[in-house]
Order: C-alpha cells, then sequence, then structure tokens
C-alpha cells in the first residue's frame, strides 16, 4: 500500500530539519506553484504555507498553553509548529516566545540548542522576506539569545559575522530599522565588555576579537558608498563615529571622521547626486558637538558646499542635489545661530 | 474635479464584517494581533461616528478574555501579555466606557513592572526594549490615572536620551530617528507632562524641520529620508507636529487629504 502523500505542513518541517544548523534562504512564490527545495534553499508557494498552517495552529493551541515543561518530543512538536507560524506571521509574539521557553528547558541537542536557532534566525532575516527580515520581533529574540548565551554562540564569525547577516539583511530590506539597531546592540557587546561568556551546553571557542573600531568604521564608510539611499548606512556610520569619540582605546585624534564625512560629501556630489540621506548624515556631523570637529573643519566642509552651490547657481544647473545642499546649508546654519537648550518652561 | 467622498458605509460594514469570519483561514491568522485589531477597527468607527456599529458586551468579553494572570494582555485568549495589547485592551475599555469592567491595580502592576532601572520600559517578560513601550506603558496609566505607579521622571529623562542631533529620536540612545518614534517619544513627552520642562525651542525647531522633510511632493508623508510615504506615516508625522505644536501646521497641505482619501479601498471598504 503506497504512503499517503506528505502534508504541507511536513514537508516544510522536513526541509527545516534537514538543515538544521544551516542558514538556509526561503522565498515566498506565487499561490498554486510548487514547492521548490535546492540543497538549503527553498521556495514556498503562499498557498502551500496557508495549507500548512492550520495543523501547526493545532499543535500550537494544544501544546503552548501547558504550565508543565514540555517533553522532549512535545518540544520539538512546538518548534515545528511555531516556524511555521512565524513564517505566516513574523509578528506572532506568542510563537516566538514558546521558542525561548524551550530553549531554556536546555534540552538535548537532538531537540534545539542556541546555535542552531542563530542559524535558523539567520536564514529568515536575511532573506527576502518583507516582514520577516525588518521583524522587531525576530531581531529582539537574536539579541535575546545572545545576551542569555554570550558572544560565544556567535562561532568563528563573531562580531564581523554578525555585521555581515545585518548587512545582508539590510540589503533584502532597505532601511530595515530593526537590523542596524541589532547592529548598534552587537558592537557594543564586543566593544564594552569582552563578554567571551560560553554558551550553555556548547563547547565550542569564543569568537574571534573585533576589529579596531577605526577599521570597522572605515570598512562601513565603504560600505555607505554603495549604499548611498540607504539612511539606515549612514546613520549607523553616524553610530560608529560616536563610539570611535568615545572609546579611550582609539589612541588618536579621529581625524578619520572628518576625511570621511568629507570624502562622503565630495561623493554625493560628484557620483551620487539628489540622495537626501547622505546630507542629513554630513549636515548632523557638522554641527553634532560630541564628534568634537575642530573648527577649521568644520569652515572647510561648509565653504565646499557653498562653493558647489554657488558654482550651480551661476551655471543655472538646477537639480535635486542642487536643492538638498542649499537645504543642509540652511539647516546647519540655523543650527548655529539659534542653539539653545533652555527649556521652554524655563523661559517663562 | 469633484473630490473624492468618503464611502463611511463601505468602511463601517467592511469593520463590522471583520469578525463573523471565524471559519475562514485568513480570521486566524490574524490571531497574534486581534486586539489591536479591534482598537484600530473601534477608533476608525467612532470616527465615523458609528460608535455603537460594534456589539458593546461581546467586545468587553472579548478584551477581558485576553487577560493574562499577570496582569497584562495578550492579542488573544491564551496568547502572551504584551504591552501593546495591553494599551489596546485599556484603549478599547475606556473607548467604550468600560474601564469599571478591569482589574485595573492587577494591570497597573504588570505595566509597572516592566519598568527598567534606567527609566525605560520592556514590551513583556522577556525584555525588548523601545521608547514605544515607554508610550504605551504612559499612555495606558494615563487612561486608567495611575501614572504614579511608575517613575515619570525617570522615564521623561530616558526619552530625551534618545534624542539625536538631527533632532529626531529613536527607539534606544543613539538608535537611527524615527517617525514613529519621534511619535511615541512626543506623546510620552506629553502625557508625562514634560515636553516644555525638557525641551527648548530649538530642539522642537529641529525636530519640527526634521518631520516637514518627511512630505513628499505627493503630499503623503514618509517614516525617514528616501522612504516611500504611506498614511500610516502621514499619521504619524502630522501626528508629531501636532504634539509640538509646530507652527506651519494650520498651512497643512490640502493633497494630503486627498493622498489619505485615495487610499480607499471602493466597494469592499
Amino acid at each position: 500500500m503506497a504512503s499517503p502523500d506528505p502534508s504541507p505542513a511536513s514537508e516544510l518541517t522536513a526541509f527545516f530539519h534537514a538543515h538544521r544548523n544551516t542558514p538556509v534562504s526561503i522565498e515566498f512564490h506565487p499561490p498554486h506553484t510548487p514547492l521548490l527545495t535546492s540543497g538549503p534553499h527553498i521556495a514556498i508557494p503562499k498557498t502551500h504555507l496557508l495549507a500548512a498552517f492550520p495543523a501547526a495552529y493545532h499543535t500550537f493551541s494544544t501544546l503552548h498553553p501547558t504550565t508543565t515543561p514540555w517533553s522532549a518530543s512535545d518540544a520539538r512538536a512546538l518548534l515545528d509548529a511555531t516556524l511555521i507560524l512565524i513564517l505566516v506571521a513574523a509578528e506572532h509574539t506568542t510563537a516566538v516566545n514558546t521558542r525561548r521557553r524551550i530553549l531554556q528547558l536546555e534540552l538535548s541537542e537532538d531537540v534545539v540548542t542556541p546555535r542552531e536557532e542563530m542559524a535558523l534566525l539567520q536564514g529568515v532575516l536575511t532573506s527576502h522576506l518583507a516582514k520577516h527580515n525588518k521583524s522587531p520581533s525576530l531581531w529582539g529574540y537574536r539579541q535575546w539569545i545572545v545576551e542569555r548565551c554570550g558572544v560565544g554562540v556567535l562561532g568563528d564569525g563573531g562580531l564581523v559575522g554578525e555585521l555581515e547577516v545585518v548587512r545582508r539583511s539590510g540589503e533584502a530590506h532597505p532601511r530595515n530599522y530593526y537590523a542596524w539597531s541589532y547592529a548598534r546592540f552587537i558592537v557594543d557587546k564586543f566593544y564594552s565588555c569582552g563578554d567571551g561568556s560560553p554558551c550553555p551546553g556548547n563547547d565550542a571557542p569564543p569568537p574571534p576579537p573585533p576589529p579596531l573600531l577605526r577599521e570597522l568604521v572605515e570598512s562601513h564608510a565603504a560600505l555607505c558608498r554603495t549604499h548611498v539611499s540607504d539612511t539606515s548606512f549612514w546613520s549607523f556610520l553616524l553610530f560608529l563615529f560616536w563610539r570611535a569619540r568615545e572609546s579611550t582605546s582609539s589612541g588618536d585624534d579621529c581625524g578619520y571622521i572628518f576625511s570621511i564625512t568629507k570624502d562622503a560629501a565630495i561623493y554625493a556630489h560628484d557620483m551620487a547626486r539628489g540622495h537626501e540621506s547622505v546630507w542629513i548624515f554630513i549636515r548632523t556631523v557638522i554641527v553634532d558637538e560630541k564628534l568634537q570637529l575642530k573648527d577649521a573643519e568644520r569652515q572647510e566642509l561648509i565653504g565646499m558646499v557653498e562653493g558647489w552651490v554657488q558654482e550651480a547657481e551661476t551655471a543655472g544647473n538646477e537639480d535635486e542635489e542642487l536643492v538638498i545642499e542649499k537645504e543642509a546649508l540652511r539647516w546647519i546654519s540655523r543650527r548655529s545661530t539659534t542653539a539653545s537648550e533652555t527649556p521652554l518652561a524655563a523661559e517663562k | 474635479m469633484t473630490p473624492p467622498i468618503l464611502q463611511t458605509s463601505a468602511h463601517v460594514k467592511y469593520i463590522q464584517t471583520l469578525d463573523t469570519h471565524s471559519d475562514r483561514l485568513d480570521y486566524h491568522l490574524t490571531t497574534h494581533l486581534r486586539l489591536s485589531g479591534v482598537y484600530w477597527g473601534l477608533t476608525a468607527l467612532h470616527l465615523l461616528r458609528h460608535p455603537t456599529a460594534l456589539p458593546r458586551p461581546a467586545t468587553i468579553a472579548f478584551v477581558l478574555s485576553c487577560q493574562h494572570p499577570s496582569g497584562g494582555f495578550g492579542a488573544s485568549p491564551a496568547h502572551d501579555p504584551h504591552l501593546l495589547y495591553t494599551l489596546s485592551a485599556i484603549q478599547i475599555l475606556a473607548t467604550v466606557d468600560a474601564l469599571d469592567a478591569l482589574d485595573a491595580d492587577k494591570t497597573v502592576r504588570y505595566i509597572a513592572a516592566r519598568q527598567t532601572p534606567d527609566g525605560c520600559f520592556t514590551g513583556d517578560e522577556w525584555g525588548e526594549k523601545d521608547t514605544r513601550f515607554i508610550y504605551c506603558a504612559l499612555n495606558a496609566l494615563s487612561l486608567l490615572r495611575r501614572l504614579d505607579a511608575v517613575d515619570v521622571d525617570a522615564a521623561m529623562a530616558y526619552v530625551m536620551r534618545c534624542r539625536n542631533p538631527d533632532g529626531g529620536f529613536g527607539m534606544a540612545p543613539q538608535a537611527e530617528s524615527h517617525a514613529g518614534q519621534i511619535f511615541t517619544c512626543l506623546g510620552a513627552l506629553r502625557i508625562g507632562g514634560a515636553l516644555e520642562r525638557l525641551m527648548s525651542q530649538d530642539q522642537i525647531n529641529v525636530l519640527g524641520d526634521w518631520l516637514c522633510e518627511r512630505q513628499l511632493p505627493s503630499g503623503g508623508l514618509n517614516g525617514r529620508p528616501e522612504k516611500l510615504e504611506d498614511v500610516c506615516y502621514s499619521w504619524l508625522g502630522v501626528g508629531g507636529l501636532a504634539l509640538v505644536g509646530h507652527e506651519g501646521l494650520e498651512e497643512v497641505d490640502p493633497v494630503l487629504i486627498c493622498s489619505f482619501l485615495r487610499c480607499d479601498g471602493g466597494e469592499a471598504g
């Protein structure tokens, strides 16, 4: 007698079981197309996911409200079910929390390990899934695992590997707010306390030490030029500037903050015209006292832009870049002349 | 050109039918946010001047069925509690004048327990911090008239630490400025009675500049530079400008109003 066709849920579960500890790539395909897999890549038709949902929902509804610790088999069933629920709805808080509770049980490796969850999350967060790769729930879950286990859970990739995950997620979903928020968390995790605490149930060695902060700044600045319209990339560069200034181990006057900002302005003017994101970054660097630009540096930047504006107006070259540069100068001048930190109530 | 007309009855009917499809798969696909969905639908009905379009007793009963033993509310019965849904629960009960149905002390204890030593709030027991959750907590406590249950000054100080030199606010200190976060931070400062006490005119001006730059030629607003405009961020951006009493708000471009109406779903509601 022939075996019955596998259910939609079991087909998905089989794929993810076959690729545990491997970051998979997931796509959603149009309805009524076939389920496709190739190595760690899966294309799930929307209709297939919806067909898998009822079984997953039933398992979840039956098992998750229990107040007693789950057995290994129930935990595994819940992990399979909650993954489908999360694929349907990234912000399914209770499904994500159920996975946290299972990790807390510290069951055997056959059930799940923190590193396996990190690999699964990496796959989901870097896939082209519009809701998932920007999900605060899923990025928050990744952060929770690192906070609970320490940076040892990151394995050989360390900080650079994590920032690569963020970059890929940011490319899959531009202006990815929660990905770059996680990037700030993970940078601070490495540069503030050198946390190398071991991960429960994992004997792997701690991750490699992070690069020098200056190297991180410069490599990210290069990335910004290839993602010039992505305000989150530029905002993270500003964050790294702050960290560089605050760092007692930088050992230099951070003159590269000025040179990187100047290069960004020249790049925007010459090569990548009309991008508001760059100029919001540049004008903020110019006025931000925390960055401690020298007056001469500040004046050089402003003078350079004033020269461009004058040149463009004289030549009659009125384009979006001219508008943005003029607005940046106006914004800077307003900050310089009206700056007062006196709260409104105190003025009355 | 004849201006578009708001299809009120279609919108009311659409909202009313949302809870009548429990035999359909798509109903269960939104279980994880149901309580907030009820709040959004109920608020829309009130704005459309159909406040009784949803049955009041059933609405109250559903809200209370979402309460967790900890005092917080989940999105649906047996879902984990979270400040997002706890706020929605309180907002719904306030809207239908049923706050007396709530064990307020229990809910207040849940909310107060979410505050961290630095003044921020976590969304739930699992520790995710975000200025959104400060707004949720203070909004909820304000409706219950229980702001005394938390350290409001510490929350205000935390919000101000989330102010960026570009004028905006982010989800945490030194996070990216974002129109949604700006709305929640300003909302928190207003509820805490601290906006004028802690923000200078220049800080309000640079914030206003940042928000005004969100308006695109279509009239709609986006949430951050070089993003597309949408109805959600149009509301949040204008809301933010209103919270700081921005001088230019009275001159809101009328095209903006039409951009909302162009999102009308027609006969489907």
